[in-house]
């Protein structure tokens, strides 16, 4: 059916099909469940263990997996065009630094490439949050007081009042569907112009990351252009409008690009057979296991190299089939998997984004690793080596 | 009952897909509606259904987004069905309950505004016309007939749709197969009930059905359908919810085609266009129908179009046209429909484009938003081989 069939659809499948597709190959994304970017708000992030403005280059061998600096630029560029490709604003700066974005208690974050409604900066400025009295993430008194106290910087806020069609079940995704609307972009502007006297005029506006799902960037346009200063989003907890909005658009940009979407259970992949729950099967040249899901609703890898399905305790496959490996040593070029199936995402051994704030970096490594033994990058020199790739493990 | 159906972890991901959720501020969606709503309900018995939830259209999708697989459209359809009504409402949903009623007597959607509105009929939306029964257009086979299919005539279909019926018969019969037409009366799948909150109701109309067709089925190979909703009722929510299991595979129409077509016709498909056919040749925009990406994803269509030598195949996007089967024919629901169905007409913009989709309803709703003409794949089809085969007529005019 498919020379390369993916098996989930959150960041890391998305981005391997995107290298698939750039290089003209067939490629099939199945999947029984959404994937995880809606949970979080699509920046992604390089390596963060510190406080300080971090050079990534100079950290290259803190990660697990340790690959050539042109391969790093390669991929993070790459991301940034499949971004860019799909209608995603994303502001690049890449390889220079990281940036600093702003989360919703107020805690600074180091994060590599975001996109460009939300907040980021190069060292620590004065800010002005604001927060919506009925939208519970939006703490912006807390948020300001922890942003002053973490970096020593002034900072103010204000918090609106909600508008008239407001009820307390709204969500994010509520606000953001309301703000979709010229009436909720109107209520906002007016809101916000009532205060706007006491804001120093050089200072960003924060805005919690509700701005609109479809409309965001006109949105915060059309605020800048009539409050005369910068406006931003910062990012709140789940349910994340960044995620949904970037999910939204690369997907469809795949979608457009060709890419079947198809919907079902992989309850088994054996010698590049890919079996679904309804019985629909057929032959890959190459299956990756993009199953990491941050809920665990995927496949899970086991670190004996068994493939389970978390949910109902059951064993559906082995990666590789009839060998045991060990996932901690996953980055080993002769031990991470067959050139049939390989696997990306958070369930591969030796990287633990939540500890090194390296999710990102996660992605892409795991998505290359992949990529490589599919030969799609036959042409270039870094896949060939594998001297070239080196483990670092735990 | 369900399974899993306490298992909600409150990732709000449902949420995140739904496309009511995403249009009426008022709507609470689906965890709400769902397994909130589950939960508060084994709780209290008591528990006040929310006056929004037939407000969901029963896509599904926040069902099929769900990492822990929780049945939420099908809580939501429960918590529908504990929902009062008055009177002309529940008149109303009765009928629409039972599109195999309408599909008898198809003239029914003929009826006058002054009559339909008072029972809480919309009288924006398009209401179908009716259409009678064309007959099948290819000549003899062309291949030796070996097998033969049952073709699910959904009552869309029969009611409205028939030169797709007669479309997707012909090409069967083209590659081969004997059609045999299944039921050979008017029912429904059970599925408008299910979707309406009335699943006891739905289950009986399902065996009725599933009676009604078993007799006829021990020598067919296969069962094609032609609505995406009827093709997951029938091949899932049959055997997982009402016990009823067929002794043949169900395929959607565009599945088989992809998958049994022979070479001959996918070579017909693209040969003998001239210039001037292929300076004619406009947008093929495809829509993956909710139940259809739900059941199967997205592309198959596209696959086929693209196999067909159709050109300039773009997909919508679009999560939900609005039509919802029966949803854009409730007066309190068609703003709503109305307003999903406007991205289309953003990406839509010359009416002699084509418009390629799974479902009579949604065909009928994106041609009234769009102006353009949207189809069953079945039809496309065949309308592309009677022009590249240099057959007289086309099936319009055959049905003049």
């Amino acid at each position: 059916m498919s020379a390369i069939t993916i098996i989930g659809q959150g960041p890391a499948a998305l981005l391997a099909a995107s290298f698939i597709q750039e290089v003209q190959q067939d490629c099939v994304i199945v999947a029984d469940s959404e994937g995880s970017l809606p949970l979080w708000s699509g920046s992604f992030d390089f390596h963060a263990p510190s406080d300080d403005i971090s050079n990534p280059w100079s950290l290259l061998d803190r990660q697990p997996l340790m690959l050539p600096a042109e391969t790093w630029a390669f991929l993070w560029e790459s991301l940034v065009g499949f971004e860019r490709a799909a209608g995603i604003p994303v502001a690049a700066d890449i390889p220079s630094h990281n940036w600093w974005t702003i989360t919703c208690t107020g805690k600074s974050k180091s994060v590599f490439v975001v996109p460009q409604w939300q907040y980021v900066q190069k060292t620590f400025l004065p800010v002005w949050f604001i927060g919506f009295q009925g939208l519970a993430d939006s703490m912006a008194d807390f948020q300001c007081h922890t942003y002053q106290q973490q970096t020593g910087v002034d900072a103010g806020f204000h918090v609106l009042p909600n508008p008239t069609p407001w009820t307390p079940s709204w969500g994010p995704i509520r606000w953001a569907s309301y703000m979709d609307t010229d009436e909720g972009l109107s209520w906002l502007l007016s809101e916000i112009q009532k205060v706007a006297p006491e804001i120093p005029k050089t200072w960003p506006i924060l805005l919690p990351q509700v701005i609109g799902r479809r409309r965001a960037e006109h949105n915060l346009q059309a605020l800048t252009t009539a409050l005369g200063q910068m406006v931003f989003e910062y990012p709140l907890v789940t349910p994340s409008l960044g995620g949904m909005r970037i999910r939204d658009r690369w997907v469809w940009y795949l979608k457009k690009q060709g890419v079947p979407f198809l919907t079902g259970r992989a309850i088994s992949v054996e010698k590049g057979w890919v079996t679904l729950a309804d019985g629909r099967q057929w032959h890959s040249d190459h299956v990756i296991v993009a199953t990491g899901g941050i809920l665990g609703g995927g496949l899970e890898v086991m670190v004996d190299g068994r493939l389970r399905d978390p949910l109902r305790d059951t064993v559906v496959g082995r990666m590789p089939p009839g060998r045991a490996i060990d996932l901690y040593s996953w980055g080993q070029p002769a031990d991470y998997g067959t050139p049939e199936m390989t696997a990306c995402g958070s369930q591969c051994g030796g990287w633990d984004p939540n500890q090194d704030g390296n999710g990102g970096a996660m992605i892409l490594a795991t998505v290359w690793q992949s990529l490589c033994r599919t030969g799609i990058f036959s042409n270039l020199g870094s896949c060939n080596s594998e001297r070239s790739v080196t483990h670092v493990g735990k | 009952m369900w399974e899993n159906d306490d298992a909600c972890i409150k990732c709000s991901i449902c949420i995140s897909v739904c496309p009511v959720y995403g249009q009426d501020l008022e709507f609470p969606g689906p965890k709400a509606l769902g397994p909130d709503w589950f939960r508060a309900y084994q709780a209290n018995p008591l528990t006040v259904p929310s006056e929004h939830v037939d407000d969901c259209t029963f896509c599904q999708l926040c069902e099929a987004s769900c990492p822990v697989h929780v049945p939420i459209a099908h809580l939501i359809a429960q918590h529908k069905s504990l929902k009062k009504k008055t009177w002309r409402i529940n008149l109303r949903d009765r009928i629409l309950a039972h599109p195999h009623w309408v599909a008898r007597y198809p003239r029914l959607a003929n009826a006058p505004n002054f009559l339909v509105r008072p029972l809480g009929f919309g009288t924006q939306s398009r209401w179908p016309r009716p259409q009678r029964r064309v007959a099948p257009l290819s000549s003899s086979p062309q291949a030796d007939t070996r097998q033969i299919v049952g073709l699910f005539v959904d009552c869309y279909s029969r009611g409205f749709d028939q030169d797709v019926l007669s479309a997707a018969q012909a090409l069967l019969e083209l590659w081969g197969f004997s059609v045999r037409l299944l039921p050979h009366a008017s029912h429904c799948c059970g599925a408008a009930a299910y979707a309406a909150g009335q699943p006891e109701e739905g289950q009986r109309i399902a065996h009725s059905t599933y009676d009604a067709m078993t007799p006829g089925l021990t020598d067919l190979s296969q069962i094609v359908t032609l609505n995406a909703t009827c093709d997951s009722t029938l091949r899932e929510e049959w055997p997982l919810y009402w016990n009823l299991s067929l002794p043949v595979p169900v395929l959607s129409f565009s599945e088989f085609a992809l998958d049994k077509a022979p070479a001959w016709f996918w070579d017909a498909m693209h040969k003998g266009m001239t210039a001037r056919q292929e300076q004619g040749e406009t947008t093929s925009w495809i829509h993956t129908t909710c139940r259809s990406r739900v059941s199967r994803g997205d592309g198959i269509l596209e696959q086929l179009a693209d196999k067909a030598g159709l050109a300039a195949i773009q997909p919508l996007n679009l999560a939900c046209c609005g039509a919802g089967g029966s949803y854009a024919f409730k007066e309190e629901h068609e703003k709503t429909a109305h307003a999903l169905g406007a991205a289309a007409l953003e990406q839509v913009t010359e009416t002699h484009d084509r418009i390629i989709v799974d479902s009579g309803t949604c065909a009928l709703h994106l041609t009234q938003i769009t102006g353009a003409l949207a189809k069953h794949p079945a039809y496309w089809l065949y309308q592309r081989f009677l022009s590249l085969t240099q057959r007289s007529g086309d099936i319009a005019s055959q049905e003049k």
